[in-house]
């Protein structure tokens, strides 16, 4: 898996607002992935937990100012290497599209409102590729159709308005991969998508992903989707990622308590009736800078003191220190990690029903404000 | 004992166009004929895609749109005839949870105000008739008193401290707001809550807290919710039985745990699998029907069957010209309560009908 | 404690390398309690921070705590404080009385002969050697009257008509959208006529004086006040909080008054500030046209310039003064108006 050159390696990634003093949002905090060709990473999390930050800082689609972009993100481009948070603003302009492109969750503000889809397909084609006249119409057509728009011909004259959400996120897919990109993010892609077209959507990305050996970055705050698209995952909680695995023992033997509550929380359809869920208490408001430990400390239900002594760090599965030995994670060490000093075992997934003080789960959130 | 039931419901927006004068050019058949009944201490789940009318149906029952026809039988009054002032009075038994839980706040109330409003307008509190100091400021001191003693409580029954009284509707996190929404409602004692995607915008984690909530609400006070969303896990986390609509009708109801094992309905089948499922083995195994193009206009529904457009089963016959009743299937002696609307149900389930590959844009068995 | 075992075990053990108790003191129910405990208050220090601001702070004090922060906001409020204090004492604040030809000798305008600024006549002497700081002074006090009562006649009716016709339109039902068409039917007939134009039919209709200015002026701004407040509750007439004051069963006029009004009401005070600089400039300008207060007792910004135009190549002062204090003033009820939108605007927000 990883034993050619990752695509691109993402290394302690760190974006923080505001600038100044006690002011500063560290919205990501050291944040380290790779993509691999023909690979899906996803990047999941609830809202504020930076992945959409992560995305943007990639695509250097930040603000100039107000925000300072730390660690390194080197990407394999033709002719060596490139780092892609110290580009210039033109050499990004040039990679986007041609290299890597992103998706959004929200298609119709990502398409100009009074241009047809044609013209905005095939003015990639032209800026990227080269392509000019019929030869980019007919380029444009075959897009649309490869990712499974009927009738292209006529689809690309009309105005994005005249699409429906599905259609418009396919037309948007369409404009990504125009130029055969190494590297794609999606960025909740079908979040603002009904559950039947989220399927075809994420089918159609399945496939761009084993026909092409597109990279790619999905975000998402759906473990759902996460269980059925991506390869390597990893889990972030206020900026940081708090576990990351490939998927099978991700699902199988979560040991981070956020990503045992994310899984406890989710109402499973093929759930046997009447099985309570398990939520987290507390809402995202309630954390403390990780700085001084771990964020999560608040809402967790296994938190000792030592979680409250500084920041705990990324450690392999079974490695911690303390007691070895359990759920049968020896093997898979190197590729799961989490960041925890009191991670939860198989055991404890199971029985986890019972929350220190279930009834108190309001009232803790509320004390916050 | 039903404590609501709907008879051929129907509700059309008319769409209207013209410069000077509007005229009628068409309607928009959000709802369109729905019949169904919720048994009382019972949640009934709606689910269904966007535009399938889910959301147009909740209002309907409160009358906050108008009923273009049918009836709206609560406990046994149908208040689809009842005239303005009487469905005032009526709406303190029936209440409603919103989808955007800031939104449905009004942001320049404090959150004392947002709840005594509602027992306000009813003139819900105090000593009963005849007893206690007859008019007069005594009375109504004592009528503030028992109002803010039932806020409070039902402040404390979602989770919440009295402190939050004086605060205003941005102060509170997304699962904050919407257990305010929730005590709005409980404040008024209803007998039936609606819950129109109650946990949608709201963060994963505390999706759960909420239909936990919800389901601990029902558990102390009976309730019977009548949950309207579009997420089929959740709908059947919470529902004793789950009606899917699709365009505007009615194509499938049973029991959570029928439904789910025994889906009839091909829409019902094909939204089954679309839904994730946060585990790899079942995703990588399952068989997934990817329905072909998107919802039709409910403006200009189909003929016949609302789903012949996309139907992987669809027959020659039939099924564009007639429309499939809701009707009940499989065990009728074992309550009968599964119905579904479609002409070909029982030969799809048993296999006797193949899905139609073509109409399928694929259906992709599990790699395995 | 009911976590499992099995992560107890572990968190003991661990605990107790870091503390002094022995790492084996399971049994022993005081050290755990201490310990738990100790972690819970270790917790809440951590998050302790963020506990103040507890108290109801509302919408209008946000955008309060916003504006104070803005050098805009400042920058107007200053202007217009010193503006309103002037107007308001401006009869203690003038050392002499604005008629009074104290200086008529001095003061020769067909021989181009003026006198500027000097120790007791700060800004000169005027046409007719009158003290032109002390008129300044008193024409404050008439155009703060002008531009106050012309936007209360503005604000008034056109919050009457725009709040009823969008109330109408709102909760009416099938009729209240014929009333609220009516109604802006109108409003869009008053909106096609300039401003001044409208001004001037009125003043022309009723002759020049104070309250022929402060009414043209003020129905001249029915219009803007009225389709905004409509608009405003138009906007606010579809989101949920008024469905679900519906869904409550609250009775149309309170919803009306409690929920959609408020709401809609900050564009509309946002724009009476804005108003009140284009009430003074308009205002002005009717005067300058000579439909204003011909009584030289109460000298206005408007007619002194108007006044002063014919000496323009020789004493340019005359002119300059009440123009510089028309523009000064304005810009700051514009000021102060663009930083309480920007405040007020969740968009903007933090």
């Amino acid at each position: 898996m990883s034993s050619s050159t990752p695509l691109l390696a993402v290394d302690e990634l760190s974006v923080v607002f505001g600038g100044h003093g006690s002011d500063e949002v560290r919205a990501v905090d050291g944040v380290s992935f790779t993509l691999e060709e023909g690979r899906v990473t996803g990047l999941v999390g609830e809202s504020g937990c930076g992945k959409s930050v992560t995305s943007l800082a990639l695509m250097g689609l930040l603000p100039d100012r107000g925000v300072r972009v730390g660690g390194s993100a080197v990407m394999q481009v033709p002719g060596g290497t490139a780092d892609l948070l110290k580009l210039s603003q033109r050499r990004m302009r040039d990679l986007r599209g041609s290299q890597m492109a992103m998706i959004f969750q929200d298609p119709l503000s990502s398409l100009n409102p009074v241009v047809p889809i044609g013209r905005q397909v095939t003015e990639i084609l032209r800026r990227h590729r080269g392509m000019r006249g019929s030869a980019a119409a007919k380029e444009a057509a075959e897009l649309l159709d490869r990712v499974g728009i009927p009738d292209p011909e006529r689809r690309l004259r009309e105005y994005p308005h005249q699409l429906s959400g599905g259609m418009r996120q396919r037309a948007l897919i369409a404009m990504a991969v125009a130029c055969r990109p190494r590297v794609m993010i999606a960025d909740e892609p079908t979040t603002a998508l009904d559950v039947t077209i989220q399927a075809q959507i994420l089918e159609l990305l399945k496939n761009l992903v084993t026909e092409e050996g597109t990279a790619l970055l999905m975000i998402t705050h759906d473990l759902g989707v996460v269980a059925g698209l991506c390869d390597d995952i990893n889990v972030l909680y206020a900026g940081r990622a708090v576990e990351k695995a490939p998927r099978a023992p991700l699902f199988a033997q979560p040991t981070h308590p956020y990503t045992v509550g994310l899984l406890g929380s989710i109402p499973r359809l093929d759930a046997p009736r009447g099985e309570p869920l398990t939520p987290i208490r507390g809402s995202i408001n309630d954390n403390i800078a990780w700085t001084r430990g771990c964020a999560f400390a608040p809402r967790c239900d296994h938190y000792t003191m030592e979680c409250l002594q500084g920041p705990p760090d990324l450690v392999a599965v079974g490695a911690a220190a303390g007691v070895e030995g359990g759920g049968g994670s020896t093997g898979a060490a190197a590729e799961h990690v989490h960041r925890c000093v009191n991670p939860v075992r198989g055991a404890d997934t199971a029985d986890r029903s019972a929350p220190e003080s279930p009834a108190a789960v309001g009232e803790d959130e509320e004390a916050q404000g | 004992m039903s404590l609501l039931r709907i008879n051929d419901l129907k509700v059309h927006f008319p769409i209207r166009r013209g410069v000077l004068f509007d005229r009628t050019v068409g309607h928009v058949r959000a709802v369109d004929g729905v019949s169904l009944q919720i048994r009382k201490g019972q949640t009934y789940g709606l689910v269904g895609e966007s535009g399938c009318g889910k959301t147009t149906l909740g209002r309907a029952v409160l009358r906050l749109v108008d009923i273009t026809e049918g009836e709206v039988l609560f406990d046994g009054r149908d208040l689809a005839g009842l005239d303005g002032e009487s469905m005032r009075r009526e709406r303190k038994n029936l209440q409603m949870v919103f989808q955007d839980p800031l939104g449905s706040l009004n942001p320049r109330q404090n959150i004392g105000s947002i709840l005594l409003e509602g027992l306000q307008t009813h003139g819900i509190g105090g000593p009963a008739e005849g007893e206690g100091p007859p008019e007069g400021r005594k009375r109504r001191a004592l009528v503030l008193e028992d109002q803010r003693r039932r806020v409070v409580e039902a402040l404390e029954r979602v989770g919440l401290s009295a402190k939050a009284l004086t605060r205003y509707p941005h102060e509170f996190s997304g699962g904050q707001r919407q257990r305010i929404g929730i005590a709005r409602a409980l404040v008024l004692e209803p007998d039936l809550i609606i819950c129109d995607e109650p946990v949608s915008a709201l963060d994963v984690s505390i999706q759960a807290q909420v239909l936990n909530l919800l389901e601990k609400l029902q558990g102390e006070l009976g309730l019977t919710y009548l949950v309207i969303a579009h997420d089929l896990a959740v709908v059947r986390h919470v529902s004793d039985v789950v009606g899917v609509m699709y365009l505007g009708g009615l194509v499938e109801e049973a029991s959570g745990d029928d439904l789910y094992e025994t889906p009839m309905h091909p829409y019902t089948r094909s939204l089954m699998s679309a839904v994730p499922v946060p585990d790899p083995r079942v995703e990588d195994t399952r068989e997934r029907i990817l329905l072909a193009g998107d919802l039709p206009s409910p403006a200009d529904p189909p003929t016949g069957c609302r789903f012949h457009t996309r139907c992987p089963w669809r027959q020659e016959e039939r099924c564009d010209t007639e429309r499939p009743e809701l009707r009940p299937v499989g065990d009728a002696a074992g309550g009968g309560t599964h119905r579904v609307a479609c002409h070909y149900a029982e030969q799809i389930l048993s296999g006797e009908i193949r899905p139609n590959e073509e109409m399928a844009e694929r259906i992709v068995h599990g790699a395995g | 404690m009911p976590t499992t075992p099995s992560s107890q075990n572990r968190s003991e053990s661990r605990e107790g390398t870091k503390a002094p108790e022995p790492a084996d003191s399971r049994d022993g129910h005081t050290p755990l309690l201490g310990r738990r405990a100790a972690k819970v208050d270790r917790l809440a220090e951590l998050m302790g921070r963020r506990e103040e601001g507890g108290h109801g702070a509302g919408v209008w004090r946000t955008a309060f705590d916003r504006m104070r922060r803005s050098p805009m906001a400042i920058t107007g409020a200053v202007i217009v404080a010193v503006f309103v204090v002037v107007a308001l004492f401006s009869p203690v604040i003038a050392p002499y009385e604005p008629v009074a030809q104290t200086w008529g000798d001095e003061v020769f305008p067909n021989r181009s002969v003026f006198v500027g600024p000097r120790a007791e006549n700060w800004l000169g002497l005027d046409n007719l050697g009158r003290d032109q700081f002390s008129r300044m002074v008193i024409g404050a006090r008439q155009t703060l009257l002008v531009g106050v009562v012309a936007t209360l006649v503005g604000f008034g009716v056109g919050a009457l008509l725009g709040g009823a016709a969008g109330a109408a339109a709102v909760l009416g039902g099938r009729w209240g959208r014929q009333v609220d068409n009516l109604v802006m039917r109108v409003i869009d007939m008053m909106l096609a006529l300039p401003t001044l134009l409208l001004a001037v039919t009125v003043a022309a209709l009723v002759g020049p004086s104070l309250t022929t200015v402060m009414i043209a002026v003020g129905v001249a701004q029915v219009p803007i006040f009225a389709r905004l407040l409509r608009g405003a509750m138009l906007s606010q007439g579809s989101r949920d909080y008024v469905l679900a004051a519906r869904a409550l069963g609250v009775r149309k006029h309170r919803i009306a008054l409690v929920h959609i009004l408020p709401n809609s009401l900050g564009p509309v005070i946002v724009q009476s500030t804005l108003t009140l600089a284009t009430a003074i400039i308009d205002a002005a300008a009717l005067s300058y046209l000579g439909l204003g207060n011909p009584d030289p007792a109460f000298p206005e910004w408007g007619t002194m310039l108007a006044d002063a135009q014919r000496f323009l190549s020789s004493a340019p002062q005359l002119a300059v003064y009440p123009a510089l204090a028309i523009i000064v003033t304005a810009l700051g009820f514009t000021l102060l108006g663009e930083a309480m939108r920007e405040a007020l605007d969740p968009k903007l927000r933090k």
